[in-house]
């Protein structure tokens, strides 16, 4: 049973999302919020499994509401929800701590798929995003602490030219589900690694 | 003894000189002007050698040579100081002068050998005045007027080309003192060294005198000219200012204009597209609901799939204004997702090769929109027409960024003539024209479109951070 919370300004939107997950068997919505102070509140009373997070919040961000759960709620997995992939929010959430993202436009059974994935490990990873990610370690070289592995260096390199998770599944003969794994635990190295950056800068070097 | 008249007009033309020493003076420290400089020092230096013969030549002390007891020696005082005004004078009138000389360089020297010259001749009479020979000593001290008057003579003449009148001031002042020179040492030899009632010495001080005179006029002549040709190089700098001032005022505006077109355009494009796209699916919905247009659930998918496109659709904009996806390899890597999925989607094989090198450049986002067009106009045509099974992909980016799409359909229906333009084909070359580059068609199996575009135009000029 995956325990929900559903953070979304837009009113119409966020009832379609309670509605789709409420008719699911293996989900349940614990809470729904309009904004990012409410979730706080919420979440601390109702410490759900996964969170889905509108990218834009009025008032405090999404990506904000991230930092907070990873810091008081680091058992929460968060997805956020989008309606642009070319978003630059989407790589600033990730860095910050979230675990995926959704497109809102998105067919429902997707929405559900892309839910059940991130419970199980994996997330999606748009060339965009992969290049960010690439910027991102190369700008500073990877800590010991969260060393990418060969496997998990490959797949960077072949989203960022543009390759599709089928194309890189037949390349590498793994499933999509394993690729998409990989890119799950891509952001989880991306996440120590933007804190180690953020202790260095803090205590200097 | 000097007679009255001499004496008056010694220490006239005394009380003029150190008068001129004086005002040139505090006019140098005013302007600190090279020539004035050297002007003042000679200014100085004939009110001292005057005031040394006007000291000495009323006493009964000799004053051409005097015996200095620190020394043993006798030194020929009068003669120095009057070899330190010439010195003075050929310093003064090296640099007054400087400007006229087309070949500085001969001039130059033949200032720096006189000036030698006179030292060395200065210092010889000091060693004469205490070894008797007398022969000698008179044989070079006359050499060395002679040489000194030839020299003044050839500048004098050399000056007199320059027509102006800081130029005759100085010609003026030069031949003055020549000539005075010349009838004072004239008048030592004869006429019982008087003449008028006035000797050698006071001949000379007419020389002096009228030295000073035109000399002053030239620095007045010269400081006006300096003065006008700081005028000059002060217009200049500030002509130079207005045009750079100007030059930022026109790029300034030129940006604006093109932010302003850059503005117009999102504003059209989405006022075409979204507009009767939007509208559409009003319209769909509304007539679904109502039973008695007899609509089925069909048109809630094709509300659905436009819905979808339209988001895409922005997405698309959204990607392309935004900067910081410039990067020629992040467009690339876009336009192969692009690409891959698209086919993917309508069941198409997609086979690409990637360039082997990238440059490291930056493209902008006009470059970016039509690119991504040209590519869906070109991926339509394939899914839509060309009932083709497989596609080709070839991108490089050396001097110009070449897209190469090629698929195993049925080819580009054509009537006859090499001439095969469809409106979708039109509307590409016109595209890829106004990125000033190339669309190739080739029927080979299928249809093969080369997009060719120079990296030049891609760049983007206007990246200001980065230039």
């Amino acid at each position: 049973m995956i325990t929900t919370g559903i953070i979304e300004d837009l009113e119409d939107y966020r009832n379609l999302l309670q509605v789709l997950f409420e008719h699911n068997n293996g989900m349940q919505v614990l809470f729904c919020a309009k904004n990012a102070e409410e979730a706080m509140t919420e979440i601390s009373n109702n410490k759900p499994g996964l969170c889905v997070i509108d990218i834009n919040l009025p008032g405090q961000s999404g990506i904000e509401l991230v930092q907070w759960i990873r810091q008081n709620s680091s058992g929460t997995l968060c997805l956020m929800c989008t309606a642009y992939d070319s978003d630059d929010k989407i790589f600033q959430s990730l860095e910050a701590g979230a675990h995926g993202y959704i497109l809102k436009s998105e067919a429902p059974a997707r929405i559900l798929e892309a839910v059940a994935e991130l419970c199980t490990g994996g997330s999606p990873m748009s060339s965009q995003v992969a290049r960010k990610v690439v910027q991102s370690f190369r700008k500073s070289p990877l800590s010991t602490a969260a060393p990418l592995t060969k496997r998990e260096e490959e797949i960077l390199t072949h989203l960022s030219k543009g390759l599709l998770y089928k194309e890189i599944a037949a390349g590498l003969s793994i499933s999509t589900e394993t690729v998409r794994r990989h890119c799950f635990n891509i952001y989880e190295k991306l996440h120590v690694h933007n804190r180690t950056e953020a202790l260095n800068k803090y205590f200097g070097k | 003894m000097p007679t009255t008249t001499t004496f008056y007009l010694i220490l006239s033309c005394f009380g003029a000189l150190s008068l001129a020493a004086v005002y040139h003076t505090i006019l140098y420290l005013q302007r600190r002007d090279k020539v004035l400089g050297y002007y003042c020092l000679y200014l100085w230096s004939i009110a001292l050698y005057i005031l040394y013969r006007m000291v000495f030549l009323n006493s009964a002390e000799p004053y051409m040579y005097r015996y200095v007891e620190s020394l043993h020696l006798h030194l020929s005082i009068d003669s120095n100081l009057m070899w330190v005004t010439f010195i003075c004078y050929v310093l003064f009138l090296g640099n007054a002068l400087a400007p006229v000389s087309g070949d500085h360089t001969r001039m130059g020297r033949s200032y720096r050998t006189i000036i030698y010259i006179i030292t060395a001749n200065a210092v010889w009479e000091n060693i004469a005045a205490n070894i008797p020979m007398e022969k000698i000593a008179a044989v070079l001290a006359v050499s060395v007027r002679v040489y000194l008057s030839a020299f003044a003579v050839w500048v004098t003449l050399r000056t007199l080309k320059k027509k102006e009148a800081y130029y005759y001031s100085i010609v003026a002042g030069t031949f003055a003192i020549i000539f005075f020179s010349l009838l004072s040492v004239f008048v030592q030899t004869s006429f019982n060294k008087v003449l008028l009632n006035i000797n050698t010495w006071g001949w000379m001080m007419f020389g002096y005198y009228l030295d000073v005179l035109f000399f002053s006029a030239a620095m007045g002549y010269r400081l006006k000219l300096v003065y006008i040709e700081k005028e000059k190089a002060l217009k200049k700098i500030l002509e130079q200012q207005t045009l750079i001032r100007q030059k930022e005022a026109a790029s300034l505006k030129a940006a604006c204009n093109a932010r302003e077109q850059e503005r117009n355009r999102i504003a059209t494009e989405l006022h075409d597209g979204l507009g009767g796209e939007l509208s559409t699916i009003r319209l769909m919905a509304e007539m679904t609901r109502s039973p008695e247009f007899g609509l089925n659930g069909k048109y809630l998918e094709r509300i659905s799939a436009k819905s979808k496109a339209l988001v895409q659709n922005i997405n698309e904009i959204v990607w392309y204004l935004n900067n910081n996806n410039d990067e020629l390899c992040g467009v690339i890597a876009y336009i192969r997702q692009f690409a891959a999925a698209y086919l993917d989607e309508a069941g198409i094989a997609l086979s690409y090769r990637e360039p082997g090198f990238i440059p490291n450049i930056k493209i902008t986002g006009d470059a970016r929109r039509q690119i991504l067009f040209l590519l869906k106009e070109a991926l339509h045509n394939i899914v839509k027409h060309a009932h083709a099974s497989k596609v080709n992909i070839h991108i490089s980016a050396v001097n110009d960024l070449v897209i190469r799409i090629a698929d195993n359909g049925i080819g580009i229906p054509c009537r006859e003539g090499n001439a095969c333009q469809g409106n979708g084909l039109r509307n590409m070359q016109q595209r890829i024209g106004l990125l000033q580059g190339t669309m190739q068609v080739l029927k080979q199996g299928g249809t093969t479109l080369i997009f060719s575009i120079p990296l030049t135009v891609l760049y983007n000029k206007n990246d200001i951070e980065n230039n």
